[in-house]
């Protein structure tokens, strides 16, 4: 229904960007640690985790699925990177932890469209699956992460490190990959109306396990980012990143039922679920109120965008 | 794949498959237990499984109605904190205890229920965004080092063995599940989630207020999800962060190996007890071969996603 126009699915995501920049200036003028070249890298840092398993989670749901698998997807590339570095070097655990987070992709994709279970089901089983073998590999947080992809991603000239340009950068190509290509435009054809997607001939089953491969491959580099940061590998590292990246994608105005936002506003969403972390620990919040905090605000997203929408479309 | 709904019922009542499973699992739990094996040693671990028992009556009925409660772990974990710093070991704050912890549920029900029957909002999200919340509440409320012990003399419904030969957990768990089956079978209340879950507008048309009955089955399974978190506080005795955490999906597992479908309107309490029984055995053989959590999340998944194919290659 949106299908034809660039523009609207951009429009999508301009509240997000509005409350970005707001918190931006309210943070920059109340306060002036906010301002220090090392508090903005520190959130570029914590942000891009995040930022990057969005844009596979925002892609699913454009599509019109969902996927909880994408935490222990994060979870079990640290752990790859940190124990494989030793037998095939850095970069060699890079294209491991790639390739496992592909395939685990894939498998939900096989899973949903061949044995017809339901994205949500079939995403919780193999995230329990994969949780295990990275607890199977690595039972406690520890390993080793070879130096050379860790001083790779977080090599920094001011603010930016190559991690958070790494980001960005996935950011462009996947907008454009959304935007412009002809798969891109299946994706939201399929997810705006899967029955009349399939009815006009797209491939659906290749759609939809496409996507789900772009997601797990997402995940796993959002791991491998986050296991050079904090240089360890850790088995429930991801468990906090199946809710947070659903946030960061509702946030920014993509919706549950498809075919509806762009990736563009997962973007501005993870920074302000970034944003609203840093400041929280800059106040001194215990740091416990943070799970209140995210789920009070993935509520309250959902209310706000969500029943906006349910009423634009039934009139 | 829609058919009337007698048949569809009559489907989900056909359960001798999952008692099979069950026979295979216990035939396999008394080989790896070896010269330990015994009778005594079955009903330890059928008296273990009592907490899983309730809380998959709980999520039955959701699945059922045609929802998911992805909160029932938190809550349970909840109620053991709470439940051990209210008790904090005396006999004489046992009552205060068990009211407050199923208030405290039944209201996370509530808002739960009304969040999704009001807004209409997906299910899943909103209970894992309360599970989130919940998690924070105990989190808060703890400070991070939970204490307080259970009342000796509650732990009897847990710990208890009638005459040293049967345990009590088992009774209570049977009690619960005979009460919920008769609501759900010889009531019209229970009928109607059937209707609600098989086709909520059709449901909805013919009168069945499926806002109210939504509403009351999120209330019923945080009940339950409360209820299973005092068996395993009185189970366990003292106050624990992470005790219910495997109970989410454990609970969807063992609803699912009882034939209870996804979609909703398909599916039986007599299923579910047999499946519950399932997790149980496997879960203790994983323990007693050292894979303990890793075998426990990697028999989660794959049982969740055999099961879920295997049904619905036997409804088309």
């Amino acid at each position: 229904m949106l299908v034809g126009s660039v523009k609207r699915q951009l429009k999508q995501a301009i509240p997000a960007y509005v409350i970005w920049i707001l918190m931006i200036i309210l943070s920059a003028v109340l306060s002036p640690d906010f301002r220090s070249v090392g508090n903005i890298s520190n959130i570029i840092l914590q942000a891009t985790p995040l930022a990057i398993v969005a844009i596979g989670q925002s892609i699913i749901l454009i599509m019109g699925g969902i996927d909880m698998s994408v935490g222990s997807v994060i979870s079990f590339s640290t752990v790859i990177v940190a124990t494989a570095s030793n037998l095939v070097g850095g970069f060699g655990s890079f294209a491991v932890a790639v390739l496992a987070g592909l395939l685990v992709g894939i498998v939900n994709g096989l899973g949903v469209v061949y044995l017809k279970i339901p994205p949500l089901i079939m995403t919780i089983s193999t995230g329990a699956i994969v949780k295990g073998l990275a607890l199977l590999l690595l039972p406690s947080p520890g390993g080793n992460v070879s130096e050379s992809l860790m001083s790779f991603f977080t090599a920094s000239s001011g603010c930016f490190s190559v991690a958070g340009v790494f980001g960005i950068l996935l950011y462009v190509i996947v907008t454009v990959f959304m935007h412009q290509t002809r798969t891109g435009r299946y994706l939201y054809a399929t997810g705006g109306n899967p029955l009349h997607a399939r009815q006009s001939g797209l491939a659906y089953n290749r759609l939809t396990i496409l996507s789900y491969a772009l997601a797990g491959l997402f995940a796993a580099l959002a791991g491998i980012i986050l296991a050079a940061r904090s240089f360890s590998g850790d088995p429930v590292i991801g468990d906090t990143y199946n809710m947070d990246s659903v946030a960061a994608a509702v946030v920014g105005g993509i919706s549950l039922t498809g075919g509806i936002g762009s990736v563009v506003g997962a973007f501005a969403g993870s920074y302000i679920l970034a944003m609203i972390n840093n400041t929280l620990n800059m106040l001194n919040v215990f740091a416990y109120y943070q799970y209140i905090i995210k789920g009070l605000i993935l509520v309250l997203a959902l209310l706000v965008f969500q029943l906006k929408r349910r009423k634009k479309y039934e009139d | 794949m829609r058919t009337n709904l007698k048949s569809r019922e009559q489907f989900s009542k056909l359960s001798y498959g999952v008692y099979l499973l069950l026979v295979i699992t216990l035939i396999a739990f008394l080989i790896a237990s070896g010269s330990q094996g015994s009778a005594k040693g079955v009903l330890n671990v059928i008296r273990q499984a009592a907490p899983l028992g309730i809380v998959a009556i709980g999520q039955t009925l959701i699945l059922l109605m045609g929802g998911i409660d992805l909160s029932v772990g938190s809550v349970m974990t909840l109620v053991n904190i709470v439940a051990s710093s209210i008790m904090a070991g005396r006999n004489d704050n046992i009552g205060a205890a068990v009211v407050v912890c199923l208030l405290l549920s039944a209201m996370i029900g509530l808002i739960n229920g009304l969040i999704i029957a009001k807004f209409q909002m997906p299910p899943f999200l909103i209970t894992m965004a309360m599970g989130s919340i919940i998690e924070g509440i105990y989190f808060v409320y703890s400070k991070g080092s939970p204490n307080g012990s259970i009342a000796s003399r509650f732990r009897v419904i847990s710990d208890g063995w009638i005459g040293g030969t049967f345990p009590i957990a088992i009774l209570v768990w049977l009690a619960f599940w005979g009460l919920v089956s008769f609501i759900l079978y010889k009531t019209p209340y229970g009928k109607r989630y059937y209707f609600t879950g098989g086709n909520r507008r059709a449901a909805y048309l013919s009168g069945i207020h499926t806002f109210s009955l939504t509403v009351s089955a999120y209330v019923l399974c945080s009940l339950m999800a409360g209820i299973a978190g005092l068996m395993i506080s009185a189970f366990i005795g003292v106050a624990s962060m992470s005790v219910g955490t495997d109970y989410t999906l454990n609970s969807i597992a063992a609803t699912v190996i009882g034939g209870t479908s996804f979609n909703g309107g398909i599916g039986t309490l007599e299923g579910t007890f047999p499946g519950v029984l399932i997790m149980a055995f496997l879960q203790s053989i994983l323990t007693m071969l050292n894979i303990s959590q890793a075998g426990k999340n990697i028999s989660q998944g794959l049982i969740i996603i055999i099961m879920v194919a295997m049904n619905h290659y036997k409804q088309k």
